[in-house]
């Protein structure tokens, strides 16, 4: 069990699309297991016009993903993160059928269900490391909250939100 | 507090994982009839063609009952319920006092009761023990039938087919998976099968069973009366709630145990969960039975809470499900199949890719997806949350909607 406390947090107004964070997915991605022999991201973007979105697992409360699982590979570690045993994956897409993000990769031939597990062994997630415009961060929810909010606060104290 | 939990599989296993988040010391108590920790059923299919080994069969950790403080009884089945003493019994004799009690006792396979149905080379195809049995008799070269075209026919066949099994299937209905695939996904499901080697029958069913002198089955005879022969022989028509032992006790029951939003039973310290409960139906606006593992792990999950004090509702199930036939990956949600007067259905077919959309109204209520499945859970939230899809609809039938990230701000799922 993995207690590190793990946060990824989207501000996905900043997104240019470079697709920095992808490749450096795929890097890490890989190597969770053998099993694993196509090139795979576990963070995609999604185009929505001239705007793009990264979608990665959002380590949802009552996780849909872990209770769908037949094989029982999907966990919830101590630190908060849903975390998959690959070896255990049989690949029968029962997460895929209740991920409501869209969150989950399939690898057809190698039987395996990929999702973002949170690179919880790196003090960086790769994906943060390579994000140049600051949409990914491994910043608290309860800060960017608080830190939206001042920003609000400010802008229109400023008057620049009544503009 | 003691907690006594009937069942070792889905349902009970999330229901104690529960229970231990919120009572620490209470007492918990498992039974199951069969001799294991609990293992993946959907996974037997797997383990008779050998891609699975015994240690990947089980469901959880080999500590999992120490570490949740457990008595588990393996191999030990429930004779009666005294609800006024709050007791239990075994078939051994031995009986056990309850506060709270669950039951989760699963499914059983309906057996058809025409004369050989219990020689010794017929099996049924839904526990550990049942692939077991079959990997023995499983050889190359022998004639395998099977009778049945739902979930478990199909992956028995499968099964068998891997042992090189040369594989009958004989379906009564008219297609394969008949409760949830239309006619043209049946199709490409059957043609499938058949390329992988199954060979299949639709709409006829067996009207005897053919024994030879050593009392083995040896052979079926259809209803427009073809023979045909087998070394082995599965009987996959089906699975009902496992309820037989409570039948003379005053809890609720109608095809299977009737439970409330709490997963209560109508008895207040009783509850039921998973494919013996007969649970709330988003669709049918009614409770039925949906024997499916995520729903059994989810109302496992509310039942534990529940028990253990914490009021939790569960928000209601729909029929699902999400199979790999030969390769081909098959998902099914919702009402597919169906069709009444206000509903309006989107196909796309191509080759081997089927797609079906069922609105009703500005709502989803079903889907099938054949050969692509990505993002099938989008769908999935869309249809359990019955939520206005009008201005996502175009996106929805050009199959672009690859996320339910802008669509579900008032789905109950919080984010970490």
């Amino acid at each position: 069990m993995s207690n590190k406390v793990r946060n990824i947090t989207v501000v996905s107004d900043l997104c240019d699309g470079c697709n920095e964070c992808v490749r450096a997915c795929e890097k890490v991605i890989s190597k969770v297991s053998n099993k694993v022999k196509k090139k795979i991201a576990a963070i995609k973007l999604i185009r929505n016009g001239s705007s793009y979105f990264p979608i990665i697992c959002r380590n949802c409360e009552d996780a849909p993903c872990v209770t769908a699982c037949i094989s029982g590979c999907r966990k919830r570690e101590e630190g908060g993160w849903v975390t998959t045993n690959y070896e255990r994956c049989v690949g029968c897409w029962m997460c895929v059928m209740n991920c409501p993000f869209g969150a989950i990769e399939m690898l057809m031939e190698d039987h395996v269900a990929i999702k973002c597990d949170g690179c919880l062994d790196k003090e960086v997630a790769p994906c943060v490391a390579a994000c140049k415009t600051g949409v990914l961060s491994h910043m608290d929810i309860n800060d960017y909250t608080a830190q939206t909010r001042k920003e609000a606060a400010e802008r229109f104290l400023s008057g620049s939100a009544i503009r | 507090m003691r907690h006594i939990i009937i069942g070792n599989s889905y349902a009970g296993i999330n229901a104690v994982e529960s229970i231990r988040e919120i009572d620490k010391d209470g007492e918990i108590i498992m039974i199951s009839d069969e001799p294991y920790r609990a293992y993946s059923r959907p996974l037997i299919a797997y383990y008779l063609s050998g891609r699975m080994t015994d240690s990947d069969m089980y469901y959880r950790e080999p500590t999992f009952y120490k570490k949740h403080r457990i008595r588990l009884f393996t191999g030990e089945r429930v004779g009666g319920i005294d609800i006024e003493k709050q007791n239990i019994s075994l078939e051994n004799g031995t009986s056990f006092r309850y506060e709270r009690l669950l039951i989760s006792t699963g499914g059983k396979p309906s057996v058809l009761k025409i004369k050989g149905f219990n020689a010794r080379n017929v099996f049924t195809f839904t526990k550990w023990d049942d692939a077991k049995k079959i990997r023995k008799f499983a050889k190359e070269e022998k004639r395998g039938i099977v009778l049945g075209g739902g979930l478990i026919g199909v992956k028995a066949a499968e099964g068998l087919n891997a042992c090189g099994v040369k594989v009958m299937m004989v379906i009564s209905s008219p297609r394969i998976l008949s409760l949830v695939l239309d006619e043209i996904s049946g199709e490409i499901v059957n043609n499938h099968l058949r390329r992988s080697g199954i060979k299949t029958i639709i709409g006829h069913s067996v009207k005897d069973i053919l024994t030879n002198p050593k009392g083995d089955v040896c052979g079926v005879i259809l209803d427009n009366n073809k023979r045909l022969e087998c070394d082995i022989l599965i009987i996959a028509k089906g699975v009902r709630p496992n309820i037989d032992f409570i039948k003379n006790t005053s809890i609720r029951i109608n095809r299977g145990i009737i439970v409330d939003r709490q997963m209560r039973t109508n008895i207040k310290n009783i509850y039921a969960a998973g494919d013996v409960a007969e649970a709330w139906d988003i669709l049918n606006n009614k409770n039925s039975v949906i024997a499916i593992a995520p729903l059994a792990c989810e109302q496992g999950k509310i039942a534990g809470f529940n028990m253990a004090g914490v009021e939790r509702f569960y928000s209601g199930g729909i029929g699902m499900n999400s199979i790999v036939v030969a390769g081909l990956p098959v998902m099914t949600l919702g009402v597919s199949n169906t069709v009444n007067g206000n509903t309006e259905i989107k196909y796309f077919h191509k080759g081997r890719l089927y797609r079906k959309l069922v609105f009703h109204e500005n709502r989803l209520a079903g889907a099938i997806l054949v050969g692509d499945v990505r993002y099938g859970g989008v769908l999935t939230h869309l249809i359990r949350s019955q939520s206005d899809i009008k201005d996502i609809k175009k996106e929805l039938v050009d199959y672009t909607l690859k996320t339910g990230e802008f669509i579900s701000p008032s789905m109950g799922f919080s984010h970490n």
